[in-house]
């Protein structure tokens, strides 16, 4: 392109040198025939011809018209931003936000749903899980059921099992528990992975469970500085020395959202994994996976149709693709989050469309002397095209080049919140999206006006305000927008405070919790109940003694840690139903309910002597008591059988109120509670309840427990506010990238209804006048315009309600939080966003009142 | 047509030219000389003709136009179309006076 101009310049000078030298030749040759200098040249130049014009036509036939009449509006345009920077930035400023929205939430979407996985042919790796009859899904696969595929069959092409296993590290001084991963030889060739640095465990070391680890990259960085040395020293974990045999690839987490510190070789028996283990397989080359998921479930259901399970709810082994395990929850949510930032963007490109037209209607004149001067409506089309996508351009550039500076913060805030954001990037995908999102906010700036302006060319003369039906229509497309965008968020936000722990059944502020295993703890056989009831009560006195703690209680499953135990119970005196019933079971200590805040409804706490050798007695929730005795009143004093502990019997001597066992999940569950001194608490979670802040006594906490146990492996201390709030992190988030997006749209929204009243009212000042004059009252003057707004704002709420209607119940389905009718919502959205259509035309309405009609009248 | 088949028998500059088209004519095509221009641009552009800054005879900077090979087929295809038509229409008249 440089080189055209380049040539063109050339030819240009050259052309007029030749003339130039044309007509000198002519002048000495009229000269030589007798002529005055002064007349020769006159006479050249009358035979020459019109020196410019033919100059000028000789040029043309060397440009190339589109480009430089392109160059020319180009130019016009960046004066344009020059002499008019209001229209320009306000265009600017609102195409930058969309595309700053889009590209944002197109590179969170892009990241964690459209880049590949970071294993080879990720799509023929799944997860194996069972589901039951009743659809529920779990992803714990039994041993023998694991055992038996893995030792035939005919789809598979390499499996692996593992779970996690937290291991304590002990660094030389105070030992630090990290998260870990057993997993077989097979997890290699599954990922079809290698170690970046030394060898993956062989066969031989799964089986014996060698004393061999492979270090996370993020922990190999973190702690042991990049060393590639690290192949063959030594770490101690679990008090047993380790030989560090590679270093995993970087990023390589598998479906957890952090990546573990450390994977270790195990073997599949029951021993070793009670609870089942998470297996992965590669199908086999050929297999497509409809007859894999064919095979595995004939396959399965039959053997564990055999057996006497604990759930005795027959279940068959199914197939979900490994990336459905790394964001399939995620997914739905993120896919609602693009369709809404794709609906601000649809908002912005009317309001954009908006601003144009009314730009376009104001310098009406200009267009029509450009047009009578003899510019084709071809030029002028390409005159507002090229405006409207140099200005969204800038701003697309602007906002993409923000989006860049916001990926950056989202990558590490979003880090504990969703999967993948190492796969989050503002990369080629994301910007060939900004530039399509770019490209059509300008197009339709520049299509709607055009199009509005083949319908008037004709009826100009006639000085009508021309192209307001096509305004008010875009304003009420906007206002309809905001309202859908607003429903939106407005569910969202009501479900997230549905999930919202802010009742959760048991006090969360001031409460500091540490778990503690006792597995880890050398002294403590596992079957020695009474030493480990003597270990809670040794530490629950040491912590009670750190100032700052007013009270200490002890847990085996605290509410929103996510770990529970259910047990199978009967309720003697009544039938055996089909189903057994399940409860969540609970052991904790006598002051659990106090410390917790937990109140009973009916009979006492535990007591000191409820202990061993007493009575056993049980405390059971609302909940509980309403499903097995749905017609009593009063349970105290019923009894109880656990069937999977030999038929144990237990009296109820006491109800308490429910609590909320998981974050998002709201419905109260049947819930046990037993003594730690009737029992063998294993997993024991501190409970201090704090005068302060519980983060402040955490170590303090730690050294409790330590004085105890010297060098026992414990977690950190964390306080149940947060970890409440963790727990709804993901709604948290949702609903706030909603939020913000609707509160954009409702802003644009009345920066739309305000734009068109302003002009309406600056083109109507003379018929504001004259109304005036005739003796109409200004307040009636004002009541129009608000009037107009109001039905503006009507319309578009109206045909919102309408409209967002659709979209909830799509976000219902998709969300269980979401409820699609919740009228309470749509009253509130819709009230809202009328006030603000009606509040927007208040300024316009006020410009309205103060014409003063001699003066609208004089000047025009 | 007219300045290609004059440019085949020597290369030319512009005033050189539009003395030599008017004496071709015998004086009969009175134009503008500087029409001359836009005319030699289009062919310079189409690339029938090449252009190259010399001194003339008269000791003056000119800028001399040659026929391009491409400009010399051209040229031919040009005639042949032209005396093709001619002959058309000298048969029309042949056949006017059968």
């Amino acid at each position: 392109m440089l080189r055209v101009l380049f040539r063109r310049r050339r030819a240009f000078d050259d052309l007029s040198a030749e003339i130039r030298a044309h007509l000198e030749e002519k002048t000495d040759a009229l000269v030589a025939a007798g002529m005055s200098r002064a007349d020769a040249a006159v006479a050249a130049r009358r035979a020459f011809g019109d020196v410019t014009r033919l100059e000028e036509a000789g040029r043309d036939v060397w440009r190339m018209p589109t480009f430089d009449s392109l160059t020319a509006d180009l130019r016009h345009t960046l004066r344009l931003v020059r002499r008019q920077p209001g229209f320009a930035g306000n265009i600017i400023l609102i195409s930058g936000l969309g595309i700053f929205a889009c590209a944002t939430t197109f590179s969170v979407v892009s990241g964690i749903l459209l880049a590949p996985l970071p294993f080879p042919r990720a799509e023929r790796v799944f997860e194996i899980g069972m589901r039951s009859s009743e659809g529920f899904f779990s992803a714990a696969l039994p041993v023998d059921a694991y055992l038996r595929i893995e030792s035939g069959s005919p789809v598979i092409g390499s499996i692996t099992a593992g779970y996690p296993n937290d291991v304590s590290v002990d660094w030389g001084g105070e030992p630090e528990i990290l998260d870990g991963e057993r997993v077989t030889a097979g997890y290699f060739r599954v990922y079809g992975i290698a170690p970046i640095l030394g060898r993956a465990f062989t066969v031989d070391e799964a089986e014996q469970m060698a004393p061999v680890v492979l270090v996370g990259n993020r922990l190999w960085r973190s702690r042991f500085g990049s060393d590639s040395s690290v192949v063959g020293r030594s770490v101690t974990l679990n008090d047993t020395a380790y030989t560090v045999i590679g270093v995993m690839p970087p990023g390589f987490r598998a479906f957890y959202t952090d990546e573990p510190g450390f994977w270790l070789p195990t073997r599949v028996t029951a021993s070793v994994s009670r609870f089942g283990v998470n297996a992965q397989v590669r199908l086999k080359d050929g297999i497509d996976d409809r007859q894999a998921a064919a095979w595995f479930s004939g396959a399965v259901t039959a053997r564990m149709g055999s057996r006497t399970t604990r759930d005795s709810v027959p279940a068959t082994a199914v197939l979900v693709p490994i990336v459905e395990r790394v964001s399939g929850d995620v997914a739905r949510p993120l896919r609602i989050l693009l369709a809404a930032v794709l609906l601000v963007l649809l908002l912005v490109a009317a309001n954009v469309a908006t601003m144009h037209l009314a730009r376009t209607a104001a310098r009406e004149r200009e267009l029509v002397v450009r047009r009578a001067l003899g510019a084709s409506a071809f030029r002028q089309a390409q005159l507002l095209l090229v405006e409207s996508l140099v200005l969204s351009t800038i701003g697309g550039a602007v906002g993409t080049l923000a989006a860049y500076w916001a990926v950056g913060g989202i990558r590490i805030l979003g880090e504990s919140v969703l999967p993948r954001m190492d796969a989050v990037s503002l990369d080629g995908r994301v910007i060939a999206f900004a530039a399509v999102a770019t490209a059509f906010v300008g197009l339709v700036g520049a299509l709607v006006p055009l199009l509005t302006a083949r319908d008037r060319s004709s009826d100009w003369s006639g000085g009508r305000v021309t192209g307001t039906r096509t305004s008010s229509a875009l304003v009420v497309a906007q206002v309809t927008l905001s309202v859908v965008l607003l429903v939106g968020a407005g569910l969202l936000v009501k479900g997230f405070m549905r999930v919202l722990p802010s009742s959760p059944g048991f006090a969360t502020e001031n409460r500091a919790a540490i778990l503690v295993s006792l597995g880890r703890h050398r002294d403590i056989a596992p079957t020695d109940s009474l030493a480990s009831r003597r270990f809670v009560a040794a530490v629950t006195v040491r912590m009670r003694a750190v100032p700052g703690v007013a009270e200490v209680a002890a847990t085996t499953f605290p509410p929103f840690f996510g770990s529970v135990s259910r047990s199978e119970i009967e309720v003697p005196g009544q039938p055996v139903p089909d189903r057994p019933f399940f409860a969540f079971r609970n052991v904790v200590t006598a002051n659990y309910f106090s410390a917790m805040g937990i109140p009973l409804r009916q009979g006492r706490a535990f007591v000191e002597e409820d202990r061993d050798g007493a009575p056993r007695v049980a405390i059971v929730n609302e909940a509980a008591a309403a499903r097995w005795w749905p017609n009593e009143p009063l349970v105290i004093g019923r009894q109880l059988l656990f069937t999977d502990e030999q038929r144990t019997a237990v009296t109820i001597v006491g109800v308490s109120r429910n609590t909320r066992l998981f974050g998002s999940d709201s419905r109260p569950r049947p819930e046990i509670y037993l003594p730690v001194e009737q029992r063998n608490p294993r997993y024991v979670t501190f409970i201090a309840r704090t005068t302060g802040d519980p983060r402040l006594v955490g170590r303090e906490l730690q050294r409790a427990v330590w004085a105890v146990a010297p060098r026992l492996p414990i977690g950190t201390v964390s306080d149940l506010e947060s970890i409440a709030m963790r727990s709804v992190r993901r709604p948290r988030f949702y609903a706030w990238a909603m939020g913000a997006f609707a509160v954009a749209a409702v802003a644009l929204s009345a920066l739309a209804v305000h734009g068109l009243l302003a002009f309406a009212v600056a083109r109507q000042r003379r018929e504001i006048g004259i109304r005036l004059a005739m003796g109409a009252t200004p307040r009636r003057i004002g009541a129009t315009v608000l009037g107009r707004a109001a039905l503006l704002g009507g319309v578009g709420v109206g045909l919102g309600v309408v409209l967002a209607r659709g979209l909830g119940r799509f976000m219902e389905s998709l969300l269980v939080e979401v409820t699609a009718t919740d009228a309470g919502v749509f009253v509130a959205t819709a009230a809202a966003a009328l006030a603000v259509a009606v509040l927007s035309a208040c300024a316009p309405a006020y410009r309205a009142l103060r014409v003063d009609p001699s003066d609208a009248l004089r000047n025009d | 047509m007219m300045v290609l088949r004059i440019l085949t028998r020597e290369p030319l500059h512009g005033y050189a030219l539009v003395l030599r088209i008017r004496q071709a004519s015998n004086d009969l095509l009175q134009v503008e000389e500087g029409s001359l221009y836009p005319a030699l641009q289009r062919l310079l552009k189409a690339g029938l003709v090449r252009a190259t800054w010399e001194t003339s005879a008269t000791n003056r900077r000119v800028r001399v136009y040659r026929l391009t090979p491409a400009g010399s087929r051209r040229l031919a295809a040009e005639v042949s179309s032209f005396e093709q038509m001619l002959e058309g229409v000298s048969r029309v008249l042949a056949l006017g006076d059968a």
